[in-house]
């Protein structure tokens, strides 16, 4: 067979598929509908394998002599004649160590315990690291979400090594905030947790403030902020009135006049 | 609230930051010259400072703020009239640095990265000073004293709260 210019065949579990130069494993393997659990990793932004849950056996054979080692699979990429084991026993022992370190971060998070459960790893191996802020593991993603895809920068990280945090600049309620709760919609911890107040939404941890919502004009449900409406300003390309109702009641509104 | 209250403390005037500011080009490459004369002047980087650097160069705040906090160079406390830095490199290390740090910790009554009530002192620790041969050496504004020995802490210290 001829082989196609940036076309890249690769084996994983014994399953061979072609993907395009560049694709990363981790984009194979679900092509193939092979599961690598993932923390850091999110759809919505490049990868950056700072989690190191979805570490993968690759190797490969180059005259006669075989080599494989340990690698993220959501930042290494393809290439030809590489295989991949995405639970040999080496990948799981190293995985479930990898939980177990993460976990000493985050004690709390259920969705950590589910996967740490799956790979054998315990919570008494270690003594519990009492640093940073509950359930966060710091993998960057509420920030990234809110700087790089939002663009509201309002929360950043700030120090450095075991002292690392996410935080709102100079450590005071962010102005920047159109409380979209997209960074709580990201975590994959459950480190951010937001719940509705009076006046709006609060974050009941990680960060202090709170943010003021308008009412929906139907229900009464506290459910936009004016700065998420500034912000959204003409670009929907739909009427502004639109946003005077909640999801739900624009949904029940506009269900009845489209019969 | 907090952050008002924080500003009337600090009592650093607008003025003397934009003074700072217009000296460099307003491209975020300025970001952590401007940050370095900042702690230069003021001895640390006043709260106002971060805000008005980052309306400056037009970047989020969020990204001053990593910057200010990532770099030990720079403190968003401010900092005693005499800066104390302890080598704790390897070589300082096993020639006692410890001790050394202990001894001034105690006379001073502050911890490691802490500055004293009255501001005469800061103290922090360091990894190396390239001077592994004086070890264990301590540097007090910019003068290194080398061969350290816990007796000539409070010496030390006593000449360098005079001046």
């Amino acid at each position: 067979m001829k082989k196609e210019s940036g076309i890249i065949e690769i084996e994983i579990d014994g399953k061979k598929t072609r993907m395009p130069e560049g694709s990363s494993v981790l984009e194979a393997a679900k092509e193939l509908g092979i599961y690598i659990p993932t923390l850091c990793f999110h759809e919505a932004l490049p990868p950056q394998g700072s989690c190191r849950v979805c570490i993968v056996e690759l190797s490969i054979e180059k005259n006669g002599k075989k080599r494989s080692w340990l690698d993220a699979s959501c930042v290494y990429p393809v290439s030809d004649g590489l295989k991949v084991l995405t639970n040999s026993e080496k990948v799981i022992r190293q995985r479930r160590l990898i939980l177990e370190l993460l976990l000493l971060r985050a004690p709390g998070s259920e969705s950590l315990h589910k996967l740490a459960e799956k790979y054998g790893a315990r919570t008494d191996r270690f003594e519990p690291l009492d640093k940073g802020k509950p359930d966060c593991i710091l993998c960057g993603l509420c920030y990234r979400v809110c700087n790089e895809i939002i663009g509201a920068h309002a929360i950043g990280s700030a120090y450095r090594g075991v002292e690392k945090e996410v935080i709102t600049p100079l450590n005071v309620g962010s102005s920047n905030c159109i409380g979209c709760r997209a960074c709580e919609y990201v975590c994959p911890t459950g480190a951010i947790k937001i719940k509705e107040t009076a006046k709006g939404i609060k974050f009941e941890r990680m960060f202090d403030f709170e943010i003021t919502m308008i009412e929906c004009k139907s229900c009464g449900r506290r459910f936009v902020s004016s700065q998420y409406l500034k912000r959204l300003n003409g670009k929907s390309g739909v009427s502004e009135k639109i946003y005077e109702l909640c999801p739900e009641c624009r949904r029940k509104k506009f269900r009845v006049s489209s019969y | 609230m907090e952050q008002i209250q924080e500003k009337e403390k600090t009592g650093i005037d607008i003025k003397d930051i934009k003074g700072i500011l217009k000296k460099f080009h307003n491209t975020s490459e300025s970001l952590i010259a401007i940050l370095q004369e900042i702690q230069k002047t003021f001895n640390y980087i006043p709260q106002e400072s971060v805000s008005e650097t980052a309306k400056y160069l037009d970047i989020p705040l969020h990204q001053v703020y990593s910057v200010a906090t990532f770099y030990k160079a720079f403190s968003l406390k401010p900092k005693g009239r005499n800066i104390i830095q302890v080598c704790m490199g390897t070589a300082c290390h096993v020639r006692g640095a410890q001790q050394i740090l202990e001894e001034i910790e105690r006379q001073i009554g502050i911890k490691s990265g802490d500055t004293s009530e009255d501001g005469e002192f800061s103290l922090e620790t360091v990894n190396c000073l390239g001077a592994c041969a004086l070890g264990p050496i301590m540097v007090v504004n910019g003068e290194y004293h080398g061969n350290m020995v816990t007796s000539k802490v409070s010496r030390l210290l006593k000449e360098y709260s005079k001046k």
